[in-house]
């Protein structure tokens, strides 16, 4: 199983659809190398990023609940203040006066010009709500009737303890200012004592909202999103950063719900936000002082790191992306090397080994093996050319063995009936013809010469023929110049000048024509031997060229037709050879077919040695 | 051939990376574009509030609604120092001086509501930004460009009538005196008032402009009660009416914490108090919307407003929003 998903992964990877181009070595590393980078990149990013942001919410909730702490701390301290400014007032002042003969104003206004900060006034009513004193000195409304307030009704119901009002207009007093002041009353039942008799009475603190507001504002002015606020035991709103709001029902809060919460940290979901809640009681007065951390709080923190990280991950892509295209360069350009090394060796060029020392172990002894495998391959192509080369010049050693004898015998008879006849010009001029024909022919071992070598060895035979068959047809020479300085395999068209003296134009009761042209033909050279004797017919013809007949016997010189476009061939490839066409009583036409190779140092030993392949001769030129 | 393809490779090869590396760039570059926008809607906009005589403590709550939507939406909130102001021709200067400095947008009570202002601030409104309170609808053209939040003025008129109505004993005996003010939005509160008297058959005595002939006007022809329909005449009869021995019913619309005061101590009988606060926060957060995002089309809006008696001031619901919680 693990091997069919392992194939279908390196399918996917590095097969491709046959009718596209596959990929290349650089290409496959460098998208490899790039998908794996970025996907590790992405990843830890990914991984990083949760466990900061985790991080992140984790201090923000923790200094939130740090400040709420601080914010109910500040405050529990205040009330403190409050509750003992109010138990001054009743133990040390209250309790000992006899309101019967005097009062308490003076101990009232002392304590409060000490604490008018805090304080909007005191006031100290009968069980009846009768005003007994009040600091700072103030006229009572007209009408007035405290007995229906809360903070009244409040301290005498439960005379144990203080009671915390929430936040109210204070309407008691004329302050002929049109001012007017938000409190939080704290009341308690006391004992007030007139004329020796004591009494049920109320004692009221009325504390400036403004304190806890300041207070608690600036707190909240110092946050980045998150905010408290404060509720009583009820849920009613004390203090909230958007009171005006909540009271223009322009924003909402979840206080009822929140107020009743457990101290500590919860998560809630409010008008379809997330958002985190912290509470904490203010155990003096039963208050709930509640933290609210909107989701939005996170987010906020984090945009700017999102955007930061976003960067750092842009720039590392970009970074990777061009690292790997150096690393997939610097891995695949040994390989392209020697990739391009072995396209120039099937030209039988030898390998560079700078093409792949620069590259990994493996390159390396990859090269040298190739390099090695080319060598031996080179030198086993250049044995076997020798050999066959070897072959043939053996055999046609044993041919020329053959003829050279009977050839000679036939010359030199023919020069001693021209010396014994008188013919001394004739014998100089047969001696010198045949005296050339040898050194072309032995080209000191030479099997590649010039075309104007081999024109002039034709010359010389036939020179020789024609003083032998004592004119008996003419021969005539129409060779492009341009064509001489070109390579040919030597001896190839002497055999055929014999076939056509022998077998076309003697015996001929006419005269016999033998016409010997050559030309160039874009890159191919042609050389043909035409006579006007008395042909053959076509089944003569296809045998001519049949390896399987030629070592049939044959009269004349012995070296038959098939021999030379064998030779031919093995220098330069089966492109090149003999073509023969013949018409019974009206001639043959044989055509030497060779490339045009310069006869250059460079292609004649390459042609000598056989290491010229047949498809790049023409490159060479 | 074989080279030749090897040339395609490395030609595709380098296209390749080029068009990736060109991706990332251009990636890099909207990111970055993207933080540097992202810090630009942080920074604060500029506002202007020209309102006639600013320092007035009738402005108290309108004036803690905009600086509650300026904390909210990050809002440089420039509140001009102004003082009576008699024309459009002063009001219009300091506008002008406003845009020269390089306001973002304006928030504007209309002096008075005539061809030339609304002219003025149709131009204006293609110049900057133009949030309108206290400015009368019914004059605003259908394709105007800027927005409108005012009082529920017609309604303020009828619940001040209602409110008349509902503490007369025998409608055909009362008489009633008006002291119009001179703001116009003063307009809409007499019609629909007068309106709702004439279904009761209560007499309208006299309509006075200000409260410069109110004396001479009492002298003349003596009413049961007297309403004012701004907070100016309210407190300028209520000021007249405070030592006299033999006064009318005060009614009238106020807001100013010298009205509150009046009415807490008798002075007043009724008032009907607009919620400034609501005005001064919707048109400065529309405002702020429309900077934050221009596709954001500033609307019109009508504030409510509460119907206050000495009996009722310090009920918990109205104490909240007649006497603001301002640091």
């Amino acid at each position: 199983m693990a091997e069919k998903k392992r194939t279908k992964l390196s399918k996917f990877f590095f097969k491709r659809k046959s009718n596209t181009t596959p990929l290349s070595i650089r290409g496959i590393i460098l998208v490899t190398f790039t998908v794996v980078s970025i996907s590790s990149v992405l990843l830890t990013s990914f991984v990083l990023y949760q466990q900061f942001e985790k991080h992140s919410r984790q201090l923000i909730t923790d200094s939130t609940e740090r400040l709420t702490e601080q914010a109910a701390m500040r405050l529990e301290n205040h009330l403190t203040t409050m509750r003992e400014i109010s138990d001054a007032l009743y133990y040390d002042a209250i309790k000992d006066a006899d309101f019967g003969q005097s009062n308490v104003n003076d101990q009232m206004n002392t304590l409060y010009e000490a604490n008018s900060t805090n304080l909007v006034s005191f006031a100290l009513y009968t069980k009846n709500g009768q005003l007994l004193s009040a600091a700072p000195t103030l006229v009572q409304k007209e009408g007035l009737d405290v007995t229906q307030e809360d903070w009244f009704q409040n301290a005498l119901e439960n005379e144990e303890n203080l009671h915390f009002s929430v936040p109210h207009v204070q309407n008691l007093f004329d302050s002929q200012t049109n001012r007017y002041y938000w409190v939080i009353s704290l009341s308690r039942a006391v004992v007030i004592t007139t004329n020796g008799v004591p009494q049920e009475g109320v004692l009221l603190v009325d504390m400036n909202y403004s304190s806890i507001e300041q207070m608690f504002n600036e707190v909240n002015d110092k946050t980045n999103g998150q905010y408290l606020y404060l509720t009583d035991s009820e849920g009613e709103i004390i203090y909230h950063p958007r009171q005006m709001q909540i009271n223009a029902g322009l924003y909402t809060e979840n206080n009822l719900q929140e107020a009743f919460y457990d101290d500590g940290v919860h998560k809630e979901i409010y008008q379809g936000s997330s958002r985190t809640s912290i509470n904490d009681t203010i155990s003096y007065a039963g208050w709930k002082m509640i933290s609210i951390i909107p989701s939005t709080t996170f987010s906020l923190g984090m945009n700017n790191y999102r955007y930061f990280l976003l960067m750092v991950i842009i720039i590392v892509i970009l970074a990777i992306i061009l690292i790997n295209r150096l690393v997939a360069q610097r891995i695949s350009s040994p390989l392209t090397d020697l990739d391009e090394a072995i396209q120039t060796a099937e030209e039988g060029k030898p390998l560079i080994p700078a093409n792949y020392e620069g590259g990994s172990r493996e390159v390396q002894l990859l090269g040298r093996t190739l390099e090695g495998y080319r060598e031996r391959n080179a030198q086993l192509m250049h044995d076997i050319v020798v050999e066959q080369e070897e072959k043939r010049k053996s055999e046609l050693d044993a041919l020329q063995a053959q003829i050279n004898p009977h050839f000679l015998y036939n010359t030199l008879d023919s020069i001693v009936w021209m010396i014994e006849s008188e013919r001394k010009k004739d014998a100089v001029f047969m001696v010198t013809q045949l005296a050339s024909l040898f050194r072309i022919s032995l080209s000191r071992g030479d099997t590649i010469i010039p075309i104007e070598d081999e024109l002039k060895h034709a010359k010389n035979y036939m020179n020789i023929q024609t003083a032998r068959f004592k004119d008996a047809f003419i021969v005539t020479f129409h060779v492009d110049s341009e064509i001489q300085r070109y390579c040919t395999v030597k001896l190839i068209i002497q055999p055929i000048l014999e076939n056509a003296v022998y077998y076309g134009v003697n015996n001929m009761d006419e005269d016999g024509i033998i016409a010997v042209s050559g030309w160039k033909e874009n890159d191919d050279i042609y050389i043909t031997v035409e006579d006007n004797g008395f042909g053959m017919p076509q089944e003569v013809v296809d045998q001519l060229l049949d390896s399987s007949n030629k070592h049939a016997p044959h009269h004349g010189s012995g070296v038959g037709l098939i021999n030379v476009h064998e030779r031919i061939q093995l220098r330069f490839g089966a492109d090149y050879g003999l073509s023969i066409t013949s018409e019974a009583d009206h001639g043959t036409k044989v055509t030497i077919h060779l490339p045009a190779v310069l006869y250059t140092e460079e292609n004649h030993e390459r042609l000598e040695n056989g290491t010229m392949d047949p498809g790049a001769i023409h490159e060479k030129q | 051939m074989a080279q030749w393809i090897r040339g395609q490779y490395m030609k595709n090869n380098k296209l390749y990376i080029s068009i990736i590396v060109a991706l990332v760039t251009a990636l890099l570059i909207l990111v970055s574009q993207a933080t540097q926008a992202s810090a630009i809607n942080d920074t604060s906009h500029q506002v202007s509030v020209i309102v006639n005589d600013s320092n007035s403590d009738r402005w108290i709550r309108f004036r803690a609604g905009l600086d509650q939507a300026a904390k909210d939406y990050n809002i440089n909130l420039n509140y001009v120092t102004t003082t009576k102001l008699d024309t459009f021709s002063q009001e219009k200067t300091l506008i002008d001086e406003e845009v020269g400095n390089g306001t973002e947008a304006v928030i504007l009570q209309l002096v008075n509501d005539t061809t030339d202002s609304q002219n003025y601030i149709t131009d204006m409104s293609h110049k900057t930004t133009l949030a309108l309170v206290e400015a009368g609808l019914e004059t605003s053209p259908s394709n105007k460009s800027y927005g409108v939040t005012q009082d529920d003025n017609a309604g303020m008129g009828e619940a001040l009538a209602q409110m008349v109505i509902d503490r007369t004993d025998n409608h055909t005996k009362e008489t009633i005196g008006i002291v119009t003010g001179d703001s116009f939005s003063a307009k809409a509160r007499y019609n629909a008032m007068v309106k709702l008297f004439a279904e009761k058959n209560i007499t309208v005595s006299w309509v006075i402009p200000s409260t410069e002939e109110l004396p001479f006007k009492l002298s003349e022809q003596s009413v049961s009660t007297v309403v004012t329909l701004d907070n100016d005449t309210l407190e300028e009869t209520a000021t007249l009416f405070k030592d006299a021995k033999q006064k009318p019913q005060l009614y009238g619309v106020g807001c100013s914490d010298k009205s509150i005061y009046y009415l807490d101590n008798g002075k007043i009988a009724g008032m009907i108090v607009p919620n400034e606060y609501t005005m001064g926060y919707l048109s400065l957060s529309k405002v702020a919307m429309y900077l934050n995002d221009h596709l954001y089309k500033i609307s019109d809006s009508v504030v409510n407003y509460f119907t206050i008696t000495k009996e009722n001031l310090y009920s918990t619901e109205n104490q909240k929003m007649i006497f603001p919680i301002v640091g």
